[in-house]
C-alpha cells in the first residue's frame, strides 16, 4: 500500500524534536544527529463526518421545535417530513479529517494543530519522553472549535494567547492554556480582513509596541497593534497578487518581514519604517523558477492563452535559515529549493538552488540541519547539513538521515481516498477575474 | 441587478497603493501638468460616498462643499457608468467660468476590500454610507458594510474628529450599524441634537435617489452618526 507524505513538518528550536503530519495523524520524532526515533503519535479520531451531522444535528432541532408549535397549535395538517441525514453513498470519495497546519508556540512547549473538519486548534503541550510514557508526550490540553476554517495561526509574543487566523478574514484570540471552551457562535474576532487570511504572526513594533501582522489573498499585509487590534498601524502596499507567507527572521531582529506569494517577485521590507518607504527589495524569480516548471503549472484551459503554453508559479513557503542568514524559499510543486541571502538593512539577494529528487512540500530547519518533506514514495523526508566554508556556505545532503520518519507513514486505505489530502493547494488563492 | 456581491473576484482596478492613485483622471481641473507630477492633484479627497448608487447624495455634496474632493465609489458597473456620465453633464453645462462638479467623481471599487489602497491614514474627513445593502440572511451579515472589524479600516482612513454617516430605512440593519458603531472604541455617536443641525445630515435624508423612494413610500429613515474619536495609547 503506498503511504501519505508528510504534510507538514516542524523541528523545534533545540533541534532535538521533529513534528510531523500525514492525513490525520502527527508524529513525534527524538533527533539526535541523523537519527530519528520515534516516541509518540496522535491519531484525530473525530467523525468524518463531523460537519455533516453537526449540520443536520441544526436542521433536526429546528424541524422538531417547528413540530411542537404546530402541535401546540392544534394544528394537524401533514407533518414534513424529517430531514434526512447526506450521509455520501458508496460511490461518493471517502471522507476523513487531515491537519491543515502545525505550529509551536515561541518557547517550544506548546503545539497547536489546525483541523479541517471541525475548524478547530487543538492545543498540545510537548512533555519531553524522559518524563513519562510515549502516550504523554502530547497532552492535550484543548481542542477549540472557530466559526470558519482556521487557515493560520500564531501565539502573541508573550505566548498566552494563540491567534488563529481563518479563511473568511477574521482573527479570534484564546488563551493557550485557558481549558474552558468558547462556544464559538459567539466568539467576537479580534480583527478582519474581508478577504482570506493566508498568514500572521507578531512583532514589535519602532517604538516597542506590540503588533500582529496579517496577509490576505487580495495582495495586502496589514500591520495591527495588539491587543488593541482595532488600531490598525498601516499597510505594506508593494504585492500584486495573492501573499501567501511571510516571515520574520531572528536575525533581523523583528525589524525586517520577507514575503512572497503569487507574484513572479519576492519582496523584503523594513516593515516600521515610515509609510510608503517600507519596500526594500523587490527581487525577481521568474528566471530562477522558470525552468522547473512543467505541464502541472499550466493554468486552466479557461485562462489559457492562444500557445496554451501559459503556466503560473507561487511561494508556498519560507523558511528562515538563521545560522547563515538565509531564506529558502520553496515554490508550488517544484523540486528545488532557493535560496536567498537575507541582510540586516533587509537587502535581499538570490545564493543558490538546491535540487531535489520530488516537489517540496513543506521545510524545517534548526540549527544546521535542513529537512524537507517531497512528494516521494520512497524518500519522504530529505536532510541537509548547512556548513560554513570559508566566507560560504555549504547545503549537503545527508544520505539517510533520519530513517525513522521515512519507515513510520500512514498507509493510503484505498486508492482514491489519496485526493482527499491536499498536498498543493496555494496555487488555487489566485484570483480569476471575470468581470 | 440591485447588488452585487462584495467577497467575489471582480475585476476591479485600484491603485496598489495610495501614493500610485491616479487622481488627475477623476479630477483633472485640479491637475497642472506644469508643476505637478502624472497622475497627481492639488488637493486630496476628503469626502467619500460609499455605494453611491446614482449618485443623487455625491452631486448635491460637491454643490454644499465646492472646495472640497468628493467620490463616489460603487462597485456595479453599469450604475457607475451612469454615475460618470451625470458629473460628466454637469461639468459641461456649468455656466462659464464656473466650473462646478469639478470636485465630484465616482469610480467602480470595493470599498470593503480596497479602501486602504486609495486614502492614506487619517486623510478623510467623513464618510456617508447611505441606504447601503440590507443583506438580510443571518449568513450573509458578514457581507454587510458596517461591521465592527471592518469600523477599523474606516477609523484607518478617517481623520480624528472625522464622521461617519449612517441612514437606512431598515430597522434592523440600523439597529446593526448602531451597535457595531457604538461597540468599537474608536467611534462615538453624536447626538439628536447635532443630527438636526447638520448640513450633511439634512441633505442626506432627501438628496439621494433611495431616500426620494422612501419618503414616496411612506418609509421610515433611520440615522445614525458617529465621530472618529482619537486613538487610545496603544
Amino acid at each position: 500500500m503506498p503511504h501519505y507524505p508528510y504534510q507538514h513538518i516542524l523541528l523545534n528550536k533545540r533541534g532535538d524534536t521533529l513534528f510531523a503530519s500525514a492525513a490525520n495523524s502527527v508524529f513525534v520524532f527524538s533527533i539526535s544527529g541523523t537519527e530519528a526515533t520515534l516516541i509518540s503519535k496522535w491519531t484525530d479520531q473525530i467523525d468524518p463526518y463531523y460537519g455533516i451531522r453537526k449540520h443536520h444535528k441544526d436542521l433536526m432541532e429546528k424541524y422538531e421545535r417547528e413540530q411542537r408549535e404546530l402541535d401546540e397549535a392544534g394544528n394537524n395538517e401533514k407533518k414534513q417530513k424529517a430531514p434526512k441525514m447526506p450521509i455520501p453513498g458508496p460511490g461518493a470519495p471517502p471522507t476523513f479529517t487531515y491537519i491543515r497546519g502545525m505550529h509551536l508556540t515561541r518557547d517550544d512547549t506548546h503545539l497547536i494543530i489546525l483541523t479541517d473538519n471541525d475548524k478547530a486548534a487543538v492545543v498540545f503541550k510537548v512533555n519531553p519522553l524522559e518524563t513519562g510514557s510515549p502516550s504523554s508526550v502530547l497532552r492535550l490540553v484543548k481542542r477549540q472549535p472557530f466559526p470558519k476554517r482556521p487557515s493560520a495561526v500564531t501565539t502573541s509574543l508573550d505566548d498566552k494567547n494563540i491567534l488563529v487566523a481563518d479563511k473568511f478574514g477574521d482573527v479570534y484570540s484564546v488563551g493557550l492554556l485557558d481549558t474552558e471552551i468558547q462556544d464559538e457562535e459567539k466568539m467576537q474576532p479580534l480583527l478582519g480582513h474581508v478577504s482570506m487570511l493566508t498568514c500572521i504572526d507578531s512583532s514589535v513594533d519602532e517604538n516597542g509596541k506590540e503588533c500582529v501582522l496579517t496577509s490576505d489573498r487580495d495582495e495586502h499585509i496589514r500591520v495591527s497593534y495588539y491587543p488593541k487590534s482595532y488600531v490598525i498601524k498601516k499597510w505594506l502596499f508593494g504585492h500584486k497578487e495573492f501573499v501567501s507567507k511571510f516571515v520574520l527572521p531572528s536575525w533581523s531582529k523583528g525589524k525586517v518581514l520577507v514575503s512572497g506569494g503569487g507574484d513572479n517577485f519576492i519582496c523584503s521590507w523594513l516593515w516600521q519604517a515610515k509609510e510608503g518607504g517600507e519596500l526594500v527589495s523587490q527581487v525577481s524569480v521568474d528566471e530562477l523558477v522558470k525552468n522547473y516548471l512543467g505541464d502541472k503549472h499550466l493554468v486552466p484551459e479557461k485562462f489559457q492563452n492562444e500557445n496554451h503554453d501559459f503556466k503560473e508559479y507561487c511561494v508556498s513557503d519560507i523558511i528562515p535559515v538563521d545560522s547563515c542568514h538565509k531564506l529558502a524559499f520553496i515554490f508550488e510543486r517544484v523540486n528545488a529549493l532557493f535560496l536567498f541571502d537575507l541582510k540586516d538593512d533587509g537587502t535581499l539577494s538570490y545564493d543558490k538552488t538546491v535540487d531535489t529528487d520530488a516537489d517540496i512540500i513543506s521545510g524545517t530547519v534548526s540549527g544546521d540541519i535542513l529537512i524537507l518533506s517531497v512528494e516521494s514514495e520512497e524518500r519522504p523526508i530529505v536532510a541537509y547539513k548547512i556548513e560554513k566554508k570559508g566566507d560560504t556556505y555549504d547545503i549537503r545532503q545527508i544520505a539517510g538521515a533520519f530513517q525513522a520518519v521515512s519507515e513510520n507513514r500512514v498507509e493510503v486505505q484505498s486508492d482514491d481516498s489519496k485526493q482527499n489530502v491536499p498536498l498543493f493547494t496555494v496555487g488555487g488563492l489566485r484570483k480569476r477575474r471575470e468581470h | 441587478r440591485a447588488h452585487s456581491n462584495p467577497f467575489s473576484d471582480h475585476s476591479l482596478e485600484y491603485p496598489m497603493s495610495p501614493n500610485q492613485m491616479d487622481w488627475a483622471k477623476l479630477y483633472p481641473y485640479y491637475h497642472d501638468e506644469k508643476v505637478m507630477a502624472p497622475g497627481k492633484i492639488s488637493r486630496e479627497v476628503q469626502i467619500t460616498d460609499i455605494g453611491c448608487g446614482f449618485g443623487g447624495l455625491t452631486v448635491a455634496l460637491a454643490a454644499e462643499f465646492s472646495d472640497t474632493l468628493i467620490l463616489g465609489m460603487e462597485i456595479r458597473v453599469q450604475v457607475t457608468q451612469y454615475v460618470e456620465d451625470r458629473l460628466l453633464a454637469l461639468r459641461e453645462n456649468s455656466p462659464p467660468g464656473q466650473n462646478v462638479y469639478q470636485n465630484a467623481a465616482v469610480i467602480r471599487g470595493n470599498a470593503m476590500k480596497f479602501l486602504p489602497n486609495f486614502f492614506h491614514k487619517g486623510q478623510l474627513s467623513k464618510m456617508f454610507f447611505c441606504f447601503p445593502d440590507p443583506h438580510f440572511k443571518q449568513r450573509k451579515h458578514k457581507a454587510r458594510i458596517v461591521t465592527t472589524t471592518l469600523l477599523s479600516e474606516y477609523a484607518y482612513v478617517l481623520k480624528e474628529g472625522g464622521i461617519i454617516y449612517t441612514i437606512t430605512d431598515v430597522l434592523d440593519l440600523h439597529e446593526w450599524m448602531v451597535h457595531h458603531l457604538d461597540g468599537h472604541p474608536l467611534f462615538q455617536r453624536l447626538d439628536k441634537q447635532w443630527e438636526d443641525s447638520d448640513d450633511c445630515v439634512r441633505i442626506m435624508t432627501n438628496a439621494t435617489e433611495e431616500s426620494k423612494k422612501v419618503s414616496r413610500n411612506n418609509g421610515s429613515k433611520y440615522i445614525a452618526c458617529y465621530k472618529r474619536l482619537p486613538d487610545p495609547e496603544i
